[in-house]
């Protein structure tokens, strides 16, 4: 088996034998892509939604970050623009291989869990209007780092 | 000027140029103050990386600890010694837990123990050999750890911490010595290597008083050490007062301090930035389209007609139409050849920009055509220079001549190139400057020159060395000649700067 398929074999079996509250990984049957059903349990904003987490793997996983947003319904967040993409450092520059499918899913629920701004990133139309399939071809600009 | 080299051939030998000094002592020219000199040094990154280490060194002796440690401290100051002493005074020790070279007690005690199961954690094979960094010990396999660094190095960072997310040790120089030490290989670049060009290009690039040579592939590097005279004070002053920062790197490439683009003396920054701007970018095609073609009104193919009346069939859908007013041709009965169906000012006016337009891309590509010939010749040049090594190692041996005797021959292709490069830059100043008579004398000054060099450059047709050796008074005369015709044509034009004569729109 390959690198990738190793590795995200082990990744997907600790998914499932180590259930988090709020994150359950969908059954797959190829490793090219993996959905995530996040719900945040002690947000008013989220708080009866479940949201889906759509990662794709390219070869060079887990050299390079996954491809990951949001699909169906997208959370309203100042981070997380309306086609689903994510502005989060951990999936660009500050990606490092011992990040998991788990822990993406961990930093993308306390985000939504620790925000209050029921509104969408300031740029939202405009990168919406010209964003690339694959958010990792976009270079975000960091709004803000607090929330 | 600092590039003074080029100046130094052995024999002044008067010359006719008569009409030339007549030119300059009919507008007064005068040269006294043009003198200001830009003082630079030229390093190579051995050099660079001594003085860097040099440094490290020196706060290393203050603050007690490693070369490695200081290494990353200075990153994390913008290479600035004292505040690095500032927050070691303040922090202590603490210093080391901020940046990243040692860990808090707190996280030292909740380190994991070396596993016993040897599990690379990122490629889930079973490994002989792991690795963590000295001051942590998240520990993943040698491949795993090589190829993480590698990636990260090979984006030029030169800060990259622990695999770990949430570890935040730096990765020090000693670790990639110790990781390097697995790969023997050749095929292997040494990572080490490579984090020590990355550290130098941080402290190049937080440095105002260095720059990389801009050549593909050079590692040279100019350090700017002030003017020699101290009215001037800053490097601003400098350009203002009508000078050119022109610099040479350790292996003779020659470049401008302030733009960083080759040496395009005697035309200032912003005129040369323009041109490259203007000359690399296509908009000129579009606008030869836009003048010289129109679209089809009906399928949009674009036509562009070179002649013939104003009746237009359409090649494409045999559309008919009339090429003045875009409209149906049956529409104009019987008025052939002859569009009157719109406001004749209307047309004119159109006429009239259009024409314009017609007009100054006709002037750009007239001295484009003149940059770009001399552009290509400078190539074919220093082609021709690097086989000059061998030819006068020939004349040496073959004739029995002595290296001195043989430099009349270098000297001469040395200023043959620096010669072209001003008469290239020349015409791409005129494209724009407003024509005056100012300009008229420029361009006999700039045919002069061309003049000269088309002769030196026949000169270096000759490939016998026996007729080399023979044309050597010819070889020094011509290239005196074009010397003093540079030198000429690169007054007139910073004088016309200077003064306004020329006049930049």
């Amino acid at each position: 088996m390959s690198f990738k398929g190793k590795r995200l074999a082990k990744e997907y079996k600790d998914l499932v034998s180590n259930q988090v509250p709020g994150i359950t990984c969908e059954a797959t049957d190829s490793f090219d892509t993996l959905v995530i059903q996040v719900s945040v349990l002690d947000n008013p904003l989220y708080i009866d939604d479940s949201y889906r987490l759509r990662f794709i793997f390219s070869d060079k996983y887990p050299f390079s970050p996954p491809q990951v947003q949001f699909i169906d319904k997208i959370p309203i967040h100042p981070h997380i623009y309306s086609n689903g993409h994510i502005c989060l450092n951990i999936l660009g520059n500050d990606w490092t291989p011992s990040q998991t499918v788990a822990s993406i899913s961990m930093s993308v629920q306390s985000m939504l869990a620790s925000n209050n701004l029921n509104q969408r990133p300031p740029d939202d139309d405009n990168y919406v209007k010209h964003a690339p399939e694959n958010p990792q071809h976009s270079s975000f600009y960091y709004h803000d780092d607090t929330v | 000027m600092a590039t003074s080299d080029y100046y130094d051939s052995e024999e002044e030998l008067d010359l006719s140029e008569d009409d030339l000094e007549f030119d300059l002592q009919d507008l007064h020219i005068t040269s006294q103050d043009s003198e200001i000199e830009f003082l630079f040094k030229s390093l190579t990154s051995d050099v660079l990386w001594i003085s860097i280490v040099e440094k490290a060194d020196h706060v290393a002796a203050f603050i007690g600890m490693t070369r490695d440690e200081c290494l990353v401290l200075l990153q994390h100051y913008d290479w600035r010694e004292d505040k690095v002493l500032d927050d070691f005074l303040s922090l202590g020790d603490e210093i080391k837990v901020s940046k990243g070279l040692a860990l808090s007690s707190k996280l030292r005690h909740s380190l994991p123990l070396h596993s016993l199961s040897r599990i690379c954690a990122i490629c889930c094979e079973q490994v002989d050999q792991m690795f963590h960094l000295e001051q942590c010990s998240h520990e993943y396999c040698v491949k795993c750890y090589t190829r993480y660094l590698s990636d990260k190095l090979r984006q030029q960072d030169s800060l990259v911490l622990c695999m770990e997310p949430s570890c935040s040790i730096s990765v020090s120089l000693q670790d990639l010595k110790a990781l390097d030490s697995n790969f023997p290989g050749k095929d292997h670049k040494p990572l080490y290597d490579i984090m020590i060009s990355n550290i130098a290009k941080n402290y190049v690039e937080s440095n105002p008083k260095l720059k990389w040579c801009p050549a593909p592939d050079c590692t040279g590097i100019v350090q700017f050490d002030g003017f020699s005279t101290y009215e001037i004070g800053t490097l601003k002053e400098y350009l203002d007062s009508h000078n050119l920062p022109i610099v040479t790197c350790p292996y003779s490439h020659s470049f401008c301090f302030a733009c960083s683009y080759e040496d395009h003396d005697p035309i200032p920054c912003n005129i040369a930035k323009n041109w490259i701007r203007k000359s690399k970018d296509d908009s000129e095609t579009a606008n030869w389209i836009d003048i010289n073609t129109k679209q089809c009104p009906k399928c949009d193919a674009v036509i562009e007609k070179n002649g013939g009346c104003n009746h237009m069939t359409c090649k494409k859908c045999a559309y008919q139409f009339c090429w003045i007013c875009l409209q149906d041709w049956p529409l104009h009965g019987t008025a052939y050849y002859n569009c009157s169906r719109y406001d004749a000012s209307a047309i004119k006016e159109m006429h009239q920009k259009q024409q314009t337009t017609k007009q100054s891309l006709k002037r750009y590509l007239h001295y484009y055509k003149f940059y770009i010939s001399h552009e290509l010749s400078a190539h074919q040049d220093n082609d021709l220079f690097r086989s000059i090594e061998s030819r006068v190692q020939e004349m040496q041996q073959d004739l029995g001549i002595s290296w001195i005797d043989c430099q009349f021959y270098r000297t001469a292709m040395k200023l043959l190139i620096k010669s072209r490069k001003v008469l290239k830059w020349s015409y791409a100043l005129l494209y724009y400057c407003e024509v005056n008579n100012y300009v008229y004398i420029v361009e006999t000054n700039q045919s002069f020159l061309s003049n000269s060099i088309e002769d030196l450059s026949h000169l270096f047709q000759l490939t016998d060395p026996k007729c080399i050796v023979r044309e050597r008074l010819q070889f020094i005369n011509l290239s005196n000649s074009m010397k003093k015709r540079e030198a000429a044509l690169v007054e007139i034009i910073h004088e016309g700067l200077k003064n306004q004569h020329l006049k930049v729109t």
